[in-house]
């Protein structure tokens, strides 16, 4: 027996909404049986718009829940993506874990780029216990070297071949498979990534192997160019939903780098915090700090669900 | 129900077509209008219309239950869900009442969403319920789990029997929550099996029924709404408020408790800085969404403080609210009471949305009539029943209608 359904809660817009209420259609029932034609004349909606809402109230498949029995089951490992500095990875359980949303911030020239370390990583074949992945790159301030990436590729291929030693084969790992392997957008605004966002479930559908999206960074558009808070917030509660739920489908890591901000205190006092506000927080899965102590960089977990917040020193090779 | 030819035998074609000359389009309007005058309008028999009205009523008034029944009936189906907790639980007054909707609010990282998984576990190892865990933000996933499970120190098939109990739905948007809700309406639950190795959508190979669902979790709610509040369409606001009516509903109905996770963010007001208390500074996020609903309302970790909401309904589709104090609570009665025209009436009536707070029956004598309100067409209705009968303790038992 299907419940009463107000027609008010199938997603329509609400210029359509008040025409139906108008003329008395509150519930999936009163529109049951109904042509599109029958519709429109008795509320003066398009055919168009009659057609969808007969569609919408027709559609009654609930998506039925998955229970976290089945969900431990079906995902009994995390796996991680190795950062390679040792620290980093006993602080974080292991690396960068997939199916979640990782954000990194801090300030300017603490090392935050390195996270391109991440895209070679994750193309670690499974065979030296890596994750045998693709990364695809989101560039929003330009700083990306294919140099630098150059370095750390000829660092991974030796380090693989010392894993594997003599008895695993790691001869497909080459540099230029590594390049190959790395998706690069460069967005020169706001918009251009949240249209990267949205063609992501294609470009997943024909790249199965991808395992890596990385925004670097995503402040840089959000804090200059956007026209009013509100609209920022929205923007980017939806932008992480589609990411996480992206991650979780198609068991992606998702690594985020944020810029810092002061924070002025009523008492004239100020804070150094990360950039896009309170509600950007409760976005990512994982939020790891990094700053100067003295002269040695420290990173801090700040927002983590299976691990304590803590901090360790690490290194910049 | 809408005014089409057919639904009742004095509703022709003929009639049909004099009403809408005459102005009436919609059952609103042919409520509203007082059938001598429409009769004298529009040139169609009052008996027509007096039995159009019958039709129209029997469709739609709300039945009236007495106060004490009421009481009775909420005493009998009381439970409280522990939260695992002794000093939260002292909090809460017992725990987490059936038929109440819970705030849980705090800022980002503070264990929001720790605490809800715990409240999950819990209910459903220690009493067996079902769990539906509404989560748009996918926030549970095997890291957050196998922590909190290997911190368990009950045996593995009981902790996977509890575990097959809770649900978790992945909605992506606001539409997507109403729907998820839905499924704490069945009866009993279906659960899909995924086939391994499938990426992305499973199918369906087996279906697996269980008990009836007894806490619904939503974290986090500004992940859907925020996006909605953004446009400058100002739909958003009236999609908060149904959500909220959806939310209580489905507790008052389905007699479970509601937990729903929100954002805290900054007020804008205090920055004269002379010695604003902390508290002050930090308001749950998501605005006039708690003058709609919340019985409680917990701020995790700022101050924890618990405040209950009474809103009222008037026909011009203002809303009034109020603040909890019991003295205030009885002016209101009376306020209402004095909305329905009182003259004809010989017991005090007591017009309830499902919006209003359990406790607010106990105040309630025995010769008062309590009538659930679920839309403004059933306070229409109700306001011309007042007016027809003189003695409204007619109404009071159900075999009259």
């Amino acid at each position: 027996k299907k419940s009463d359904r107000l027609l008010s809660v199938l997603g329509l817009p609400a210029t359509i909404i008040f025409k139906l209420l108008d003329a008395d259609f509150v519930h999936d029932e009163d529109v049951q049986g109904l042509t599109p034609m029958e519709l429109s004349s008795a509320t003066g909606l398009t055919l168009k718009e009659s057609a969808e809402v007969v569609r919408l109230s027709a559609a009654s498949s609930i998506e039925q829940p998955v229970t976290i029995l089945q969900m431990l089951k079906e995902q009994c490992e995390v796996p991680y993506i190795a950062t390679f500095c040792e620290a980093l990875d006993s602080l974080l359980g292991g690396g960068i874990p997939l199916r979640a949303i990782t954000e990194i911030y801090g300030t300017p020239g603490i090392g935050k780029t390195q996270i391109l370390q991440a895209c070679v990583s994750v193309q670690l074949p499974s065979s030296v216990g890596g994750v045998g992945g693709e990364a695809l790159f989101i560039d929003t301030e330009g700083s990306f070297t294919a140099g630098r990436l150059k370095d750390m590729a000829t660092d991974a291929i030796q380090h693989a071949q010392t894993i594997g030693g003599k008895n695993v084969d790691t001869s497909d790992f080459t540099d230029i498979s590594i390049l190959k392997g790395i998706h690069y957008f460069r967005c020169l605004n706001y918009i251009e990534i949240v249209a990267v966002i949205k063609h992501l479930p294609s470009l997943l559908k024909s790249n199965p192997k991808m395992h890596l999206i990385v925004i670097d960074s995503i402040a840089f558009h959000f804090r200059h160019d956007f026209p009013n808070v509100k609209a920022r917030a929205g923007l980017l509660c939806h932008m992480t939903q589609e990411l996480i739920q992206l991650a979780t489908k198609f068991n992606l890591a998702v690594i985020v780098t944020n810029q810092m901000t002061t924070k002025i205190e009523c008492e004239g006092s100020s804070e150094l915090v990360a950039a896009l506000g309170e509600t950007w927080g409760h976005c990512p899965t994982l939020r790891l700090a990094l700053h100067w102590s003295g002269e040695t960089r420290v990173a801090t977990l700040t927002k983590a669900p299976h691990r304590r917040n803590s901090s360790v020193n690490y290194q910049v090779q | 129900m809408r005014l089409t030819v057919g639904m009742c035998s004095a509703l022709t074609e003929d009639v049909m077509t004099k009403l809408q000359n005459s102005g009436i389009r919609n059952v609103t309007d042919f409520m509203l209008k007082d059938p001598e005058s429409l009769a004298m309008e529009s040139s169609v028999s009052y008996k027509d219309l007096y039995s159009i009205r019958q039709i129209i009523r029997a469709h739609y008034a709300a039945f009236a239950v007495s106060g004490d029944d009421m009481l009775e009936a909420a005493i009998k189906t009381a439970i409280a869900i522990t939260t695992g907790n002794t000093n939260l639980d002292n909090l809460l007054g017992g725990g987490l009442m059936a038929g109440e909707v819970m705030e849980v609010c705090g800022g980002w990282g503070v264990g929001k969403t720790s605490l809800c998984v715990n409240l999950a576990v819990h209910a459903a190892l220690k009493f067996g319920k079902s769990v539906l865990y509404i989560d748009p933000l996918a926030s549970i996933s095997a890291l957050r789990i196998s922590s909190v499970v290997e911190a368990l120190s009950e045996e593995p098939e009981l902790v996977g029997q509890a575990l097959a109990h809770i649900k978790i739905v992945t909605p992506s948007d606001v539409w997507g929550v109403f729907q998820a809700l839905e499924v704490a309406r069945q009866p009993h639950f279906l659960t899909r099996k995924k086939d391994r190795g499938s990426n992305g959508g499973g199918e369906s190979s087996s279906i697996k029924s269980m008990g009836k669902t007894k806490l619904v979790i939503v974290d986090s709610l500004p992940a859907v709404i925020l996006p909605l509040l953004a446009e400058p369409k100002k739909q958003g606001l009236g999609i908060i408020n149904q959500l909220a009516v959806a939310l209580k509903s489905l507790a008052s109905e389905q007699q479970l408790a509601v937990v729903v996770v929100n954002n805290t963010c900054i007020t804008l007001a205090d920055f004269s800085g002379q010695g604003a208390e902390s508290n002050s500074k930090w308001k749950p996020a998501l605005g006039r969404w708690r003058h709609q609903v919340l019985q409680h309302q917990g701020t995790y970790r700022r101050k924890e403080c618990t405040t209950t909401a009474i809103v009222i309904c008037t026909p011009d589709e203002s809303t009034i609210t109020l603040d909890q104090d019991l003295s205030k609570r009885m002016n209101t009665l009376q306020y209402v009471a004095e909305l329905v025209p009182r003259s004809r009436c010989k017991c005090s009536v007591v017009v309830s949305t499902p919006l209003l707070d359990r406790l607010f029956f106990t105040e309630l004598s025995a010769g008062a009539a309590v009538f659930q309100l679920c839309s403004l067409k059933d306070f229409f209705t109700f306001l011309k029943l007042c007016r027809l009968k003189n003695d409204l303790r007619l109404y009071l038992r159900e075999n009259d209608f």
